[in-house]
């Protein structure tokens, strides 16, 4: 396990405390459905809570709803590194940067439908960026992958959706 | 909020609501500790790391008395009173029945006995030391000079003549800078537990060796019960029973220790504790 985080006062561990008796057989869920293992689950779990005492002030912030959304964001994160520890040397692609405002003039439900095509590494980086404001360096930092990476990744699937968009037109 | 993140929001939320919750987990020991870990480190009434360092102190205090209780029960044979006015230094800790021990400044004018503590609950078969005259140097006993004062007390179970395992309760009303309050100032700076514990015996004047603080943690857990916080230490074997319950009520933090005992009875115990 990683060297613990902490947080600051009992009014942040009560909420940690909260958080975990609310999800933890969800994360769990999420975790041993990709996973297959008990003991990759377990672990799964523990990182997870790990990324969400680092991020205790974020979720102070949200509503039920969306606490239960990013905690469930991160723990597929977590997941899919799991099954992808093996290959941290993976190639990808820089693409060229793309602005979200391009996909105003397009309908949410449209853009929902093509997000929902994407890979899931691809829609838990997306998840994180635009729903809960991570930048680059903070999901690089809770995923340990570099924030060029993660930046790569991004615009790629931004690019994926364009590309189908387009297509459709 | 754009349309791209609205799409981000939607798509999250439909996916989230999808996720099915397998069957109950069933969670390894191991994983539980290190939950435990997690969650508790910074919480509650004493956070984690106040409580480390409370229980920390409490055993350096305990040692202090096991010291004194050694040198009193070679010429007191009534109560044992102990006063000291300032910190009191303990040169060594050895083991065998080696004990130095040096009290600066010790004033006996202000003495007083300390109320003993009633039981409702006994485990069956144990006796309690206190109306045991054949070990009449087994007294209730603490000493207190307005800022330090322990209660104790303790209970055999004899097997065959023998003493086979005992049970004692401390109470701590206040202690010289090492009580709860003082231990909170602590919790504010950003040191680790073993500097804090550096600090505490530095500043208080004592000379001690300090308990692993980080193998402690690994055995403490906590629960509430009608509304009471209790703080367990597992043994460090964790075939063995017994264990320590701390718990604080009515402004007072009780120790309750028991040997060869489960938490289930060491809880009745501490549930009828007055």
């Amino acid at each position: 396990m990683p060297a613990l985080e902490k947080v600051e006062n009992a009014d942040d561990g009560n909420l940690l405390l909260q958080l975990y008796e609310n999800y933890n057989k969800l994360v769990y869920s999420l975790a041993f459905i990709r996973l297959k293992n008990h003991d990759l689950a377990e672990e799964c779990v523990q990182e997870t809570f790990l990324t969400v005492v680092k991020k205790i002030d974020m979720f102070k912030g949200l509503d039920e709803g969306h606490r239960k959304n990013l905690i469930c964001t991160i723990a597929r994160g977590k997941a899919v590194d799991s099954i992808r520890k093996e290959n941290i040397f993976e190639f990808v692609p820089e693409p060229e940067e793309l602005d979200i405002s391009y996909f105003d003039p397009f309908q949410s439900i449209d853009l929902s439908e093509q997000i929902e095509k994407l890979s899931e590494t691809e829609q838990t980086y997306i998840y994180l960026k635009f729903c809960y404001g991570f930048s680059n360096v903070e999901i690089a930092k809770t995923f340990k992958k570099s924030a060029s990476y993660i930046g790569r990744v991004v615009n790629g699937s931004l690019l994926k959706i364009k590309k189908e968009l387009e297509e459709k037109i | 909020m754009n349309n791209f993140e609205k799409a981000c929001f939607d798509s999250c939320e439909k996916w989230v609501n999808s996720i099915e919750e397998t069957q109950e987990p069933i969670y390894s020991s191991n994983h539980i500790k290190k939950m435990n870990t997690i969650l508790y480190r910074n919480r509650g009434l004493f956070n984690r790391k106040t409580f480390i360092v409370l229980v920390a102190c409490i055993l350096l205090l305990v040692l202090n008395i096991v010291a004194f209780a050694y040198i009193g029960s070679q010429t007191k044979s009534k109560d044992l009173i102990f006063y000291s006015q300032n910190p009191i230094k303990i040169g060594g800790y050895e083991s065998g029945s080696s004990i130095r021990v040096r009290v600066k400044g010790a004033n006996s004018k202000n003495d007083k006995l300390i109320e003993n503590l009633e039981y409702g609950y006994i485990p069956e078969g144990y006796v309690d030391l206190l109306i045991d005259e054949h070990l009449s140097n087994k007294y209730a006993w603490g000493y207190e000079n307005g800022k330090y004062r322990i209660f104790n007390r303790e209970f055999e179970r004899y097997e065959n003549g023998e003493v086979a395992d005992r049970i004692y309760v401390t109470k701590v009303v206040e202690s010289n800078g090492m009580n709860v309050q003082n231990a909170k100032i602590y919790t504010d700076s950003d040191k680790t537990g073993e500097e804090l514990m550096d600090d505490l015996l530095n500043n208080n004047g004592i000379e001690a060796v300090s308990p692993d603080l980080y193998e402690l943690m690994e055995r403490v857990t906590d629960f509430e019960e009608n509304g009471i916080h209790y703080y367990f230490i597992a043994p460090k074997d964790e075939s063995e029973m017994g264990g320590e319950l701390y718990w604080d009520y009515d402004g007072y933090l009780y120790i309750l220790t028991g040997y060869n005992l489960p938490l289930e009875e060491l809880i009745k115990i501490a549930k009828d504790v007055k």
